[in-house]
């Protein structure tokens, strides 16, 4: 079915509009979604809030391309949840997580309270210092949990150039929260 | 400070981190980028290191008095065998698998309707297509719009529009440059068509959605009959009857979702003024089409841009789609990529301009000596479609138990490189296996020096086209693919 006529289904609640988007879209979805979360027990997950999601969103939107405003949503859907799964599960239980230990500053005092709000201001500007690739490379690695393996699959680069690449950004991230007094 | 903490804290900040953030380290677009110009630049090491070999093995076989072996390989040492070329005119479609949701608007009006079936090349092959041959009766607001023009309409669709006395289409893209090339089914050859082709591959009535809309006119008022013409476009334009019986006919001109003011509404007593005020609206408000077309080119400015858009505008109306790269058009309005067709099929030649200044040349540009020389584009279209429906050519990469053939398409270009201009011809398949999309393709190769077409494999493809390649496949195949 043409993606006019399936948008044509939602605008006027028909709930054949979500079986048109998943036969038609259903691969597409999940491989979008598989992107985000990593693996395919999530991904099913996912896939029925993104078509929640859709359903709840046309109307009032009415999409220009069908294809990637579902792009978006299934992006936006599987990104929050993978934030609820590291809420629930713990973000410690990555076990990638332990080399931001490095990232400690060496003067670090267990007094002084932690200022979230702060800390997410220094860790955004943090970001925007770094270049593309380091940037993507962290956040793949720290945010996503991607191993080294995948990365330097994706990036086209060597493990050990993502290994060096990540040991650089970390050191990069230790000397900013020093300069910013953060833990001290 | 306990390291669990720091973690902790860290953990936090990043979860909280913004979308846009954190979705942008995932974007699939950077990685296909990223993969091509790596693979560039694999590509542009594996040639100087294959160059140093030469020279260093040049001298020593001299030496030896023995003939080199070149590690560079020409089209007669392709494995696979040769095909037959076939006899046929030449054309051509410069688009790619899916074509563009933009367009033009005006009243015009249906002279014949060609008899045969038409394929479009690109584009899947399970929809025919038939033509009606239009004239422009006024194109308020599209000056540029050339007096005839052909009107594509799936086979779906088609019923002979010369019984209704006028159209209003609406957003009607124009599908390939002049000279454009199609496959004629019923006559199983490509056909250069001598208009400019415009049409959808999906229709609608004047109802809200932004695919191509169309309404006849009887005695200066709409005319609801096409809306029920046949059982498609009864499917497919109910909204539209329903809306417009109810009193209230809508013509929603292109991105009106985001302005709602930009809207049209037409009662049912309506005349033909306010059809054609509609109509002026849908091209004055068609932000796509007028950014590729006019506006694009009254703004190039420098020298050397004026030129390029010149070399690469294959027509004389100034209405045409250029090959543009909808990523820099989303990012940054003043940055085009235009490709070069030739004949009707798009070329390896483009030019990226930003602000509208300052051009990118390719690489490899065609000369007026390879224009008198080169391979038979058609006939090589012909006969990987000939041997195709002989049941000759089936997906190379993947092979799976349940696997089906949903969709096959072919494509061709010319690609000038350093060894030569060739034609290039491209079968594409997307295939579902155990409820996933699967995409799988290839090659055929004709050169201009007499050589005939052959299969070629993707990296030997690759080896000759060099940096120019940018219409060759470039991730794994058996990988999982979005719908396309």
């Amino acid at each position: 079915m043409e993606d006019e006529k399936i948008v044509q289904l939602y605008l006027q609640r028909s709930e054949e509009a979500i079986a048109c988007t998943e036969q038609k879209y259903g691969a597409y979805i999940g491989a979008v979604s598989l992107n985000i979360l990593g693996n395919l027990a999530d991904m099913d997950e996912a896939k029925n809030d993104i078509l929640l999601a859709m359903w709840n969103s046309i109307p009032p939107i009415v999409p220009e391309n069908l294809k990637a405003f579902l792009t978006t949503v299934a992006r936006r859907v599987s990104l929050n949840l993978l934030r609820s799964k590291k809420r629930l599960n713990g973000f410690l239980l990555d076990v990638s997580f332990e080399e931001l230990d490095e990232c400690m500053p060496v003067r670090a005092s267990t007094e002084d309270a932690f200022d979230a709000e702060e800390l997410k201001r220094t860790i955004s500007s943090f970001l925007s210092t770094l270049s593309d690739d380091e940037r993507r490379i962290f956040l793949c690695r720290y945010f996503y949990g991607d191993s080294i393996k995948k990365l330097a699959k994706d990036f086209y680069f060597t493990q050990s150039k993502i290994k060096m690449t990540l040991k650089r950004v970390r050191e990069k991230l230790r000397v900013t929260l020093e300069k910013e007094d953060l833990y001290l | 400070m306990k390291k669990e903490e720091f973690r902790n804290d860290l953990a936090k900040t990043l979860i909280e981190l913004d979308d846009d953030t954190l979705l942008d380290a995932k974007d699939p677009a950077y990685f296909t980028r990223r993969r091509r110009s790596r693979r560039r630049a694999r590509t542009l090491i594996a040639l100087v290191a294959a160059f140093a070999l030469l020279a260093v093995s040049l001298p020593l076989a001299l030496f030896l008095n023995k003939a080199p072996e070149t590690p560079i390989g020409t089209v007669s040492d392709f494995s696979t065998e040769a095909l037959p070329f076939a006899q046929s005119s030449t054309l051509g479609n410069g688009g790619g698998a899916e074509y563009a949701d933009f367009g033009v608007s005006l009243i015009a009006r249906a002279v014949k309707m060609l008899p045969d079936d038409y394929l479009l090349y690109g584009y899947h092959e399970d929809k025919t297509f038939r033509i009606h041959e239009m004239e422009t009766v006024t194109s308020p607001g599209a000056p540029q719009m050339p007096a005839s023009f052909y009107l594509l309409l799936p086979e779906e669709y088609a019923v002979d529009l010369t019984a209704y006395e006028k159209l209003a289409l609406f957003v009607i893209p124009q599908l390939c440059h002049e000279d454009a090339v199609v496959y004629n089914k019923t006559e199983s050859r490509a056909e250069s068509l001598s208009l400019m082709l415009f049409g959808g591959t999906s229709y609608g009535g004047i109802g809200g959605m932004n695919c191509c809309k169309f309404a006849a006119i009887r005695d200066g008022k709409i005319d609801a009959s096409l809306w029920s013409a046949n059982e498609t476009w009864k499917r497919d334009t109910a909204y539209s009857l329903e809306k417009y019986l109810d009193g209230e006919a809508i013509f929603t001109v292109y991105r009106s979702y985001v302005d709602p003011a930009q809207n049209k509404t037409v009662k049912q007593d309506s005349g033909y003024n306010d059809i054609l005020e509609a109509v002026k609206a849908a091209n004055e408000n068609d932000e796509h089409f007028r950014t590729r077309t006019i506006r694009s080119i009254d703004q190039a400015t420098s020298a050397e841009a004026i030129r390029v858009l010149q070399t690469v505008k294959p027509f004389d109306h100034g209405v045409y789609v250029p090959d543009i790269n909808a990523h820099y058009l989303a990012k940054d309005p003043m940055q085009f990529q235009y490709r070069r067709y030739i004949n009707g099929f798009a070329t390896s030649e483009y030019y990226n301009i930003m602000d509208n200044n300052h051009v990118q040349t390719p690489e490899r540009v065609f000369t007026d000596e390879d224009l008198k020389s080169l391979p038979d584009a058609a006939g090589a279209m012909d006969a990987v479609k000939s041997k195709y429906d002989e049941g000759g050519i089936v997906p190379p990469h993947f092979t799976a138990e349940g696997a089906t053939t949903v969709q096959n398409a072919f494509f061709g270009w010319y690609a000038k490189t350093d060894r030569g201009v060739f034609f290039v011809v491209k079968v594409m398949w997307l295939i579902t296996a155990k409820n996933m999309w699967h995409y799988d393709d290839c090659y055929f190769i004709t050169s201009n020096n007499g050589a005939d077409l052959k299969e070629i494999s993707r990296d030997d493809l690759l080896e000759i086209l060099g940096n120019d390649n940018s219409f060759v496949y470039q991730d794994e195949y058996n990988a999982v693919k979005p719908y396309c």
